[in-house]
C-alpha cells in the first residue's frame, strides 16, 4: 500500500474532510507516527542489520552515526552476518554472539578500556554509545540486530511504501485517523482512542 | 532530523490553535520542560574528554550534566567516594594537598558541576588532536574522560533546532506538551484533550518502556 493508499483511505475514515486535514497533518500527526506505534508495539514488524568497522584505536562508536533508526539493540555477531553465507574465522572468533555488559560491570576492572584481545562483549552508555570489550588488536568487523523505526514518509513521495509488512498497512490508516480525531474534542477524541486501541489489540500475542 | 518547527506544528494542530510567536514561545518552554523530564531518566548519555592538569584537582563540567556515572585517568578506572572515607580512612589526612597518580574522584562537598579528582594528577596530558584516536581525535594518555548523563533541553532554542530523540520519544514529547498546554488557565483550555494525550502518553510508555 502506498502513501497514497493510505491517505485515500484516510479520507474516507476522516469524512473527506480535506480542510479540516490536509494531507501534511494526515502524514506528520497520522500516518508516520502510527507506523512508529506499530513497530513500538510488534518490534518483529521491523528488523534490521548494520556492518560496523571497528578499528583497534576505536574505544566507542555513536551508533546514530551508523543507522539514524536505531532503536534497541537485540544481537550483536561478531563478523559480517549481513549476507545469507557467512565465513566463520574461527581464530578471531567470527560469527560468534557478543555477550551484553555495562559500564559498572566493567568498573571492576581498573584497566578495563586498555584491555585488547578476543572481543566478547560489547557495552552500551545509554542509548546511542557502543563499544567493544576487550578492545580488538585487528579491524574487526561487528554486525548489529536491532529493532528498527520506520523511515519517514514525506507528502512530497505520495509512491513511497512503509517499511512494515503490507498486512499491517489498514492498521497505520487506523492509527492514524484516530490520532487526527484528538482534536476534535471529547467524543471523537475518544472515539479515536478506540480505534487506536482496536487496532492494536492482539498483535502482542 | 526534526526540527522544533515540525514539532511545533503538530502542537498547535492538535491543540487547534495558530502558531504564533507567543504561542510557539509557550509551546517552547513545555517542550524544554518534557525534554528536561526525559533527560532525568538518564536517557542522554554522553562521554566526554578532559584534558587532565598538573596539580589541577578540580573539573568544571557543562551546566546541563544531570549524572557523572564513570570516570577515567589516563584509560584507568577513578573509583567514587566521599570527602568523609577520605577524612576518616586515616593515612591520608592531608589528601587535598597530595598529588600522584588519581585513584578517586568525587562529587562530593563540591560546587555544582564540578568535580575532583583525588589526588591532584602529576602531569599534564597532551591536547594534541591524532586521527587515530577514534572517535574523539584526542589522546587519552594522561587525560580524563567522563561517562555522564546530560540535559539537552537547553539546545533547543528556537524552531530551527533539532530535537535531539528518537522518533519514538518526539511523538510522546509532542503529546506531552499538548497535555500540559491544554490543562494551563487560559480560555483555550481542554481538558478532554489532555485527558485524550495523557492516555496516548501512557500507551507509547507501555510500549516503550
Amino acid at each position: 500500500m502506498t502513501l497514497s493508499d493510505l491517505l485515500q483511505r484516510m479520507n474516507i475514515k476522516l469524512g473527506e474532510q480535506s480542510t479540516f486535514y490536509p494531507e501534511e497533518e494526515k502524514v506528520a500527526s497520522g500516518i508516520n507516527p502510527a507506523q512508529r506505534l506499530l513497530c513500538l508495539a510488534m518490534p518483529l514488524l521491523l528488523q534490521k542489520r548494520a556492518l560496523l568497522t571497528i578499528q583497534p584505536d576505536q574505544i566507542f562508536t555513536d551508533l546514530r552515526t551508523i543507522t539514524p533508526t536505531i532503536r534497541t539493540i537485540n544481537r550483536v555477531v561478531l563478523g559480517d552476518v549481513t549476507t545469507s553465507h557467512s565465513d566463520p574465522v574461527a581464530w578471531t572468533g567470527e560469527l560468534t554472539r557478543l555477550l551484553p555488559t555495562t559500564l559498572q560491570r566493567l568498573g571492576g576492572m581498573a584497566d578495563w578500556m586498555e584491555q585488547t584481545g578476543p572481543t566478547r562483549k560489547y557495552w552500551l552508555h545509554g542509548p546511542y554509545w557502543f563499544g567493544l570489550f576487550k578492545r580488538p588488536m585487528i579491524t574487526l568487523y561487528v554486525t548489529i540486530i536491532y529493532e528498527a523505526m520506520p523511515p519517514v514518509l514525506s507528502v512530497h513521495e505520495l509512491s513511497a511504501v512503509p517499511d512494515i509488512p503490507q498486512a499491517y498497512h489498514p492498521l497505520i490508516a487506523d492509527i492514524a485517523t484516530g490520532l487526527l480525531l484528538q482534536k476534535e474534542g471529547d467524543i471523537e477524541g475518544k472515539r479515536g482512542l478506540a480505534l487506536i486501541m482496536g487496532a492494536l489489540e492482539g498483535l502482542k500475542l | 532530523v526534526t526540527t522544533f518547527a515540525e514539532q511545533a506544528t503538530r502542537i498547535a494542530n492538535l491543540l487547534q490553535e495558530t502558531p504564533s510567536n507567543d504561542t510557539v514561545a509557550r509551546y517552547l518552554m513545555q517542550h524544554q520542560d518534557e525534554l528536561s523530564r526525559l533527560a532525568r531518566s538518564k536517557y542522554f548519555g554522553q562521554i566526554t574528554w578532559y584534558q587532565a592538569i598538573q596539580g589541577q584537582a578540580l573539573y568544571v563540567l557543562p551546566d546541563n550534566i544531570i549524572e557523572v556515572c564513570h570516570v577515567l585517568y589516563n584509560q584507568k578506572v577513578l573509583r567514587y567516594v566521599t570527602e568523609q572515607t577520605l577524612d576518616y580512612s586515616g593515612n591520608v589526612r592531608s589528601w587535598e594537598a597530595n598529588t600522584g597518580e588519581p585513584t578517586y574522584w568525587t562529587l562530593d562537598n563540591q560546587v555544582l558541576n564540578e568535580v575532583r579528582i583525588i589526588p591532584a594528577p602529576m602531569r599534564t596530558g597532551s591536547a594534541v588532536p591524532s586521527p587515530t584516536f577514534l572517535p574523539m581525535y584526542q589522546d587519552m594518555k594522561d587525560n580524563l574522560l567522563v561517562f555522564t548523563y546530560e540535559d539537552v533541553a537547553l539546545e533547543v532554542t528556537n524552531v530551527d533546532s533539532v530535537i535531539p530523540t528518537l522518533l519514538d520519544w518526539e511523538d510522546m514529547l509532542v503529546f506531552a506538551s499538548v497535555q500540559a498546554l491544554a490543562l494551563q488557565e487560559y480560555p483555550e483550555q481542554n481538558i478532554p484533550l489532555a485527558q485524550n494525550c495523557a492516555a496516548l502518553l501512557k500507551l507509547w510508555m507501555s510500549y516503550a518502556a
